[in-house]
């Protein structure tokens, strides 16, 4: 009876339960309550496409786990005894002791270490890094996502085409290493209305995924072997003529180089290297060529192999001698919607970290393409060579970790290592939701609000094409603040330049150019949308020394690697570690999403964990049923670096010498037991997720 | 008269589980209470394998298995042919959960409990009986559409008045595309899919 008086309203907001997608929603708020999230069909950009981590994100918001406010701890680290602070209390503490660090150890004592994108505030970290004066400013992203295939795009075109497939208007769409229904809603709705309209699909995953099950031409790579496989496609279309003969003379520099060396790839060989049989490698080279307008969409496998620029590299120059790029259909380049780019070296203000700090970025001299000097990327520290500095003191000892968004107890490779580097770190402050592994092994504690509880905006760098939407404050719980609050709080205390008063303040900074303040721009419906500009760059040059495309690339040459992409098999794999691969048979494939988790997160949301209960390795059903195993036995996957304890999923779906993992489980179903960090990719510092050797067994 | 339906598109759907989460939602079911899933089928052999994400959910059955079997005429059928449950005649003997073919019900005990939110009733008067989907019969007496065919994101799932000849789902099953589950032994229900 209550509810037939109560007051509801719908507000208008955009999740961030991913930080990427920006999807736009409607909050229906009961009485004050949050009790529903609708999908808002009326996004001009996300058209109603929502996940069910955003819908159980009521369950999220008033999770009895929240953490509400500040603590500090009251015992041993790691020992769950916590004393609870005021807000004033926490900061000023976090701020004496990081200025005291800075004094005693330098500010490179200090690493700054964040995971997902909560809000807008992820280069207000960066700003935050620099304008205090630490290089070692990192992320569990970072080498692992999205840096290097940025670095990879920005070589070849000068800008991120690869993360936006125009799919609406494609001919056939190319999803290679992701699985869009799970970690990109908006893709993939768009991916399925391109396909219920006739386009054709093409899906490149070593796994029958949720997008490969509407596949035209599935294609089940050996994981690791990427690069072989686009470098074979590559060679088929120049081969049999099927590339775009005048685009490239127009638009691309290096055919003549780029031909020579794809030669090598016939499609036996690239057969060989990736068990997918030669017609199957040649169908979906075809198809996607001459299909036009046909795009791509890519995730982050294109972080996790052996060699990361490669792929980038090959994928890119894939859609670009075929035509595909900066055309209507095809991969087109994200533009912000007139707003402040909080995704330049100016916003992150660069020039503020003085030169003899910069050459102290932990892992630059080894992975020199997270290095500074190439002006294309953010710059950033290594997470492993940070791990190992704690744990070695070398080359120089880290003393504190701030962690925003991020859970490295689980998330880092070869998980076990980074528990001891965090154990052994003087000082921890961790700002999340929930008392996560690693907030439980820290000195300070600060809860985070949810996207539902915050004034911001959707401003991601992989959803801004030409669409900003804001997000609002609709709910409170406890004493959570945003992340934005938190960062701005610290730099009022510390006395960092170039920050501001309040998170409005902020905002409106950021809005400035776009003539609007955030509550006119909140009156006016919060979003501002305008059609991406298509071909721009085909008309006024890309965003590269030569102003072309560059298949081959000078710049790579320059600073010491090889100008052409080209196939490097795994650090393990049958053929590169055939001793290895008698003990281990298996080639293991980790970081399999499911819609419902967003990597470490939201385990504990009964409405997800209903859906997906339990951590899942998939393997293949006749080879299960050689080893013993049946559908749902507990199992142990053994690789040279750990174990990790799941449930087997018996399928067909995958080779029969393939195991792919779950990612993301606590406990012993950690997939990040069994992967290493220690062998990383060349330049870029990646940790092999995709393409490891790996045994499997019945547990017990 | 009218006839509600659903008409399930299975090539738009792709298995990502936010109708499920939405039902979830909405009905504050607890653990392992789900009144829609969606289910996983694979055929074929390693490469040459199809996979079909299904969404299942109380099918409301023209001659509903669940409704014989209940003793005491808890279960019953509207006009509309939505299958229903009266809450306060359902003793909780759970007859009907193991004669439904489709695994659409369940019964609601302590241990299902969902987790506690701001105005959630925790004298939760299904405890003790057996609960399952209705086809948010409130929401479409509203005109409005049930929660998992408003939140589909690919718009998978149609709904409408199978009697009403200028509806969408009433020219789909006119059409002999879309099918009820078993639908070559003669089964009826109000629940139909199609293939694109």
């Amino acid at each position: 009876m209550i509810q037939c008086l109560a007051k509801v309203d719908k507000i208008k907001t955009t999740c961030s339960i991913c930080g990427h997608n920006q999807c736009g929603v409607i909050v229906e708020v009961t009485d004050g309550i949050v009790t529903h999230i609708w999908p808002d069909r009326s996004d001009p950009m996300t058209k109603g496409s929502i996940c069910p981590k955003s819908i159980a994100s009521v369950q999220l918001l008033y999770h009895p786990d929240r953490l509400k406010y500040p603590m500090v701890r009251d015992g041993p680290r790691g020992s769950g005894k916590w004393k609870r602070v005021t807000w004033d209390e926490a900061l000023d503490l976090i701020s004496e002791k990081l200025l005291k660090i800075k004094r005693e150890s330098g500010p490179e004592a200090i690493v700054m270490a964040r995971g997902t994108n909560r809000g807008s505030w992820i280069r207000l970290f960066n700003r935050f890094a620099n304008s205090f004066g630490t290089p070692n400013w990192t992320e569990s992203g970072g080498a692992q996502c999205f840096t290097p295939r940025s670095l990879a795009q920005q070589l070849t075109f000068g800008g991120l085409a690869l993360e936006w497939p125009d799919a609406e208007f494609s001919n056939a769409v190319l999803v290679w290493g992701a699985n869009p229904p799970a970690t990109w809603p908006p893709k993939s709705r768009k991916i399925i209305e391109a396909k219920s309209r006739g386009a054709k699909l093409i899906v490149v995953d070593p796994v029958m995924s949720n997008i490969a099950s509407k596949a035209d031409v599935w294609v089940p790579l050996r994981p690791g072997t990427d690069v072989a496989l686009a470098m074979g496609m590559i060679n088929v279309l120049i081969t049999e003529g099927l590339y775009d003969k005048e685009y490239v003379s127009r638009y691309c520099v290096g055919f003549e180089e780029l031909a020579k060396r794809v030669s090598e790839y016939t499609p036996k060989k690239v057969s060989e290297i990736t068990w997918v049989p030669e017609e199957t490698i040649e169908k979906a080279a075809r198809l996607y060529a001459t299909s036009r307008p046909s795009s791509i969409a890519i995730s982050a496998t294109f972080d996790e192999i052996v060699d990361p620029i490669q792929l980038g590299r090959a994928v890119s120059i894939l859609a670009a001698i075929t035509g595909n790029v900066d055309v209507r259909g095809g991969n087109i380049f994200p533009e912000t919607a007139g707003q402040v780019s909080i995704d330049t070296n100016d916003f992150i203000m660069i020039e503020d970290l003085p030169e003899d700090l910069d050459r102290k970025r932990l892992g630059a001299d080894r992975y020199p393409l997270l290095s500074r000097y190439l002006k294309i990327n953010f710059p950033m520290a290594h997470y492993p060579t940070v791990l190992e500095a704690i744990i070695r003191g070398e080359p120089y000892r880290v003393r504190a970790l701030f962690i925003m968004g991020g859970n490295p107890a689980l998330s880092i490779a070869s998980s076990e290592r980074a528990v001891q580097a965090l154990k052994e770190v003087e000082f921890i402050a961790v700002a999340d939701l929930f008392m996560s592994k690693t907030a439980e092994l820290a000195d300070v504690v600060l809860p985070v609000a949810t996207w539902l509880e915050y004034d911001g905006l959707a401003d991601s760098l992989q959803a801004t094409y030409g669409h900003l939407r804001i997000r609002q404050k609709i709910a409170s719980v406890g004493e959570a603040k945003s992340d934005t609050w938190i960062m701005i709080e610290l730099a009022k205390r510390m006395g960092l330049r170039g920050f501001w008063n309040s998170e409005e303040e902020y905002l409106d900074y950021i809005l400035k150019p776009t003539g609007y303040t955030f509550q006119q721009l909140k009156e006016k419906g919060g979003i501002i949308y305008h059609e991406p500009k298509v071909g721009s760059k085909l008309e006024h040059g890309f965003n590269t020394p030569s102003h072309k495309i560059e298949l081959y690339s000078e710049r790579l040459k320059k600073w010491g690697y090889d100008p052409l992409p080209f196939y490097r098999e795994p650090f393990e794999s049958p053929y590169s570690t055939p001793e290895l691969a008698k003990k281990y048979p298996f080639v293991l494939t980790t970081g399999r999403r499911v819609p419902a988790y967003f990597h470490t997160a939201q385990r504990n949301v009964p409405a997800l964990r209903d859906i997906y209960p339990e951590p899942v390795v998939e393997i293949n059903e006749d080879t299960a049923n050689e080893l013993g195993i049946s559908d749902g036995d507990t199992v142990r996957i053994e690789t040279a670096h750990g174990f990790a304890v799941m449930k087997a999923k018996l399928t067909q779906g995958i080779h029969p010498r393939v195991v792919a993992a779950q990612h993301g489980w606590p406990g012993l179903a950690n997939d990040n037991r069994l992967t290493d960090n220690q062998a990383c990719a060349e330049g870029i510092g990646s940790t092999t997720l995709r393409g490891l050797l790996c045994n499997i067994r019945r547990e017990g | 008269m009218m006839r509600y339906a659903m008409v399930i598109n299975l090539g738009k759907c792709v298995g990502c589980n936010a109708c499920t989460a939405a039902c979830k939602i909405d009905n504050t079911t607890g653990f392992g209470v789900k009144y829609g899933r969606v289910v996983e089928v694979e055929t074929g052999k390693f490469p040459d394998v199809e996979k079909l994400y299904v969404p299942l959910l109380c099918m409301h059955c023209e001659d509903p298995e669940c409704l014989k079997v209940c003793p005491t005429k808890a279960t019953f059928k509207t006009e509309d042919g939505v299958v229903l449950i009266d809450r306060d005649k359902c003793m909780g003997c759970r007859y009907c959960v193991v004669a439904c073919p489709f695994m659409a019900r369940f019964f609601y005990e302590d241990s299902k409990r969902p987790q506690e939110l701001p105005r959630m009733d925790m004298e939760d008067q299904r405890l003790g009986t057996v609960e399952k989907c209705d086809l948010c019969i409130d929401r479409v007496k509203e005109g409005q559409n049930p929660v998992c065919v408003e939140t589909c994101p690919y718009q998978a799932r149609i709904f409408g008045d199978a009697d009403d000849p200028e509806s969408e789902v009433h020219k789909l099953i006119q059409s002999g595309r879309a099918k009820t589950l078993k639908e070559e032994d003669g089964f009826g229900a109000s629940v139909y899919y199609i293939w694109w």
